[in-house]
């Protein structure tokens, strides 16, 4: 039964590959070059339809490694992620484009996507209740130590295992600001939408998260659905899943009376 | 044949005759005994073919009956179909870590007897080296934690199939596909043969083997006449997708529980539900798909 259907799938497969090759060259070079320039498109893809790739790249993944399994993002590929910044980022620069000159008066937060702004989602899990505001203790013109380190003295339950090596605070806490994240650009956002720090690299979690097919979802499969920020399943500082305990295994037959 | 002929032939005709007078006496004086909700449980129609009132009366009576036996208000619901909607299902195995609080979740929601114990949703260990592997799936796992090293965890519960082998068998209609896909059965009708276990490719199929133990703090009084509603022995039972919920648009209980968010409810006929942004854009398998029982279950995995 399988083995005349894999004919059919590879020509589909190939069908879907010269497609999205097409697709790529098009914006950027026109259609008449479309084939010749095809290489140089794909290593800086600029449309959103690299998506097809993206699954793929991040699916061999999941077969050979695995360990994803808490519904962590940290070993997809970087290139199939960056393909999702890339957009994030351009919609980002667009947005500062048209509000540049309403950023004298920031409201963090008020220059961002209508659409994200309108997800509603719970508040950020702070470790305890008096941790926020940060300000309380962090002033801004506090001396900053970028120098990676262990904590000894504050914030000692947090242990950083996320990234790479070279991750530290600040890529994501602004020294200047501590009750506000900010975006590689700069840009702050509140930690009450942080997901869209998260997207900025998690790119493709968070267009399945937006679609509320990554992570939990709860209320009405037809109506309001309860959203999770990521931080709410994931710890920021150290993302991948906790192994848990398993509830009791069924009795086998044998042990049924 | 009449009795002028031979004797022995009147005497047949006079025993037929008193065996009638005698078997009828006896059920009349069996139907007096017991009581009137006994006598119309007996005499029920298929639930197919109740009209408004008699679909009432039903229910009521079976809210009576659960009222009694449990000691606190039962509420019995027959929600139809909604227009347009057919269900579907579609599931994580690159998330799901096989922590079982769907299992759980899922009795606790569906009224599933405690002992002997029955659970819809199996969820089973496979080794990553040889794939999904049927032959080599353990369900009786047990760990301190998972997702145990090396291994990956496939739950398998009711495909709610297009095409049912289940239905298919059923000798006295007792089980049939409504018109939003999912499989349901009715336990008043059904008569224990259990040729839709033998049918079922996915051993989705339980059987009450004993009289089900409920007890009433732990029972779930909102229920539906095809979805969690009590069971009694010798009858068979299975997933509805949760029908009590989702035909009020909540999403199953095991969908709500999952930690990781690993299980994927929605419309398959609406385009920007999450089961079709799913089958859209992610690797998508359907169990046992050679049997072409076409599933609205589908398993996925990807990013």
């Amino acid at each position: 039964m399988s083995a005349p259907r894999r004919i059919p799938a590879a020509l589909v497969f190939a069908a879907v590959l010269l497609a999205g090759v097409a697709l790529r060259a098009a914006p950027d070079g026109g259609a008449d070059v479309a084939v010749a320039k095809a290489p140089e498109a794909g290593a800086q893809p600029p449309t959103d339809s690299n998506d097809d790739d993206d699954d793929d790249d991040d699916d061999d993944d999941d077969e050979k490694g695995g360990d994803e399994k808490g519904g962590d993002a940290t070993a997809a590929p970087a290139a199939a992620e960056s393909d999702d910044d890339d957009d994030d980022d351009d919609d980002d620069d667009d947005d500062d484009e048209q509000q540049g000159g309403q950023r004298a008066a920031p409201k963090v937060g008020a220059d961002m996507d209508r659409d994200d702004m309108a997800i509603p989602v719970p508040p950020p899990p702070f470790s305890d209740d008096e941790i926020f505001p940060c300000s309380e203790c962090h002033e801004a013109d506090d001396e900053v130590n970028f120098e990676r380190r262990a904590f000894d003295k504050e914030h000692k339950d947090i242990k950083l295992n996320h990234g790479t090596r070279d991750q530290w605070c600040f890529d994501c806490h602004t020294p200047q600001d501590r009750d506000n994240l900010h975006l590689a650009s700069g840009r702050p956002v509140p930690f009450e939408r942080s997901f869209v720090l998260c997207g900025q690299c998690h790119g493709p979690k968070l267009r399945d998260w937006r679609a509320g097919v990554h992570g939990k979802r709860t209320g009405s499969w037809n109506g309001v659905k309860q959203y999770l920020l990521c931080v709410n399943c994931h710890d920021p500082h150290a993302p991948h899943f906790k192994p848990l305990e398993p509830k009791p295994r069924p009795r086998r037959p044998s042990e049924i009376r | 044949m009449s009795c002028s002929d031979s004797t022995t032939g009147c005497a047949d005709e006079g025993r037929r005759g008193f065996l009638q007078t005698a078997a009828a006496a006896a059920g009349v004086a069996m139907l007096a005994s017991c009581s009137e909700e006994a006598r119309e449980a007996f005499f029920q129609k298929h639930f197919k073919e109740l009209n408004k009132e008699e679909l009432a009366e039903r229910l009521a009576r079976l809210e009576r009956t659960y009222t009694k036996q449990f000691g606190k208000p039962f509420k019995v619901g027959a929600e139809p179909a909604m227009e347009e909607v057919l269900f579907g299902y579609a599931l994580d195995i690159a998330r799901c870590i096989g922590c079982r609080r769907c299992v759980y979740a899922c009795v606790d929601e569906n009224n599933q007897s405690r002992d002997p114990q029955l659970h819809y949703i199996q969820v089973l260990e496979m080794d990553k080296a040889k794939g999904v592997d049927l032959a080599h799936a353990d369900p009786y796992y047990e760990a301190e934690q998972v997702p145990r090293e090396g291994h990956f965890y496939f739950p398998v519960a009711c495909q709610q199939c297009e095409n049912p082998p289940c239905v298919k068998v059923c000798p006295v209609q007792a089980t049939w596909k409504e018109p939003d896909g999912i499989v349901a059965i009715d336990y008043d009708w059904c008569i224990g043969c259990r040729y839709c276990m033998a049918a079922c490719p996915y051993g989705a199929r339980k059987f009450n083997w004993g009289p089900p133990t409920l007890p009433a703090d732990q029972a779930n009084p909102d229920t539906h006449y095809l979805g969690n509603r009590p069971r009694q022995k010798g009858v068979v039972e299975k997933c509805t997708f949760c029908i009590q919920r989702v035909r009020k648009g909540q999403y199953p209980a095991c969908v709500e529980v999952c930690p990781v968010g690993a299980r994927k409810f929605g419309n398959l006929l609406d385009p920007d539900s999450e089961v079709r942004y799913v089958i859209d854009r992610k690797r998508v398998f359907i169990l046992k798909e050679d049997l072409n029982t076409n599933p609205k279950f589908f398993y996925f995995y990807g990013v």
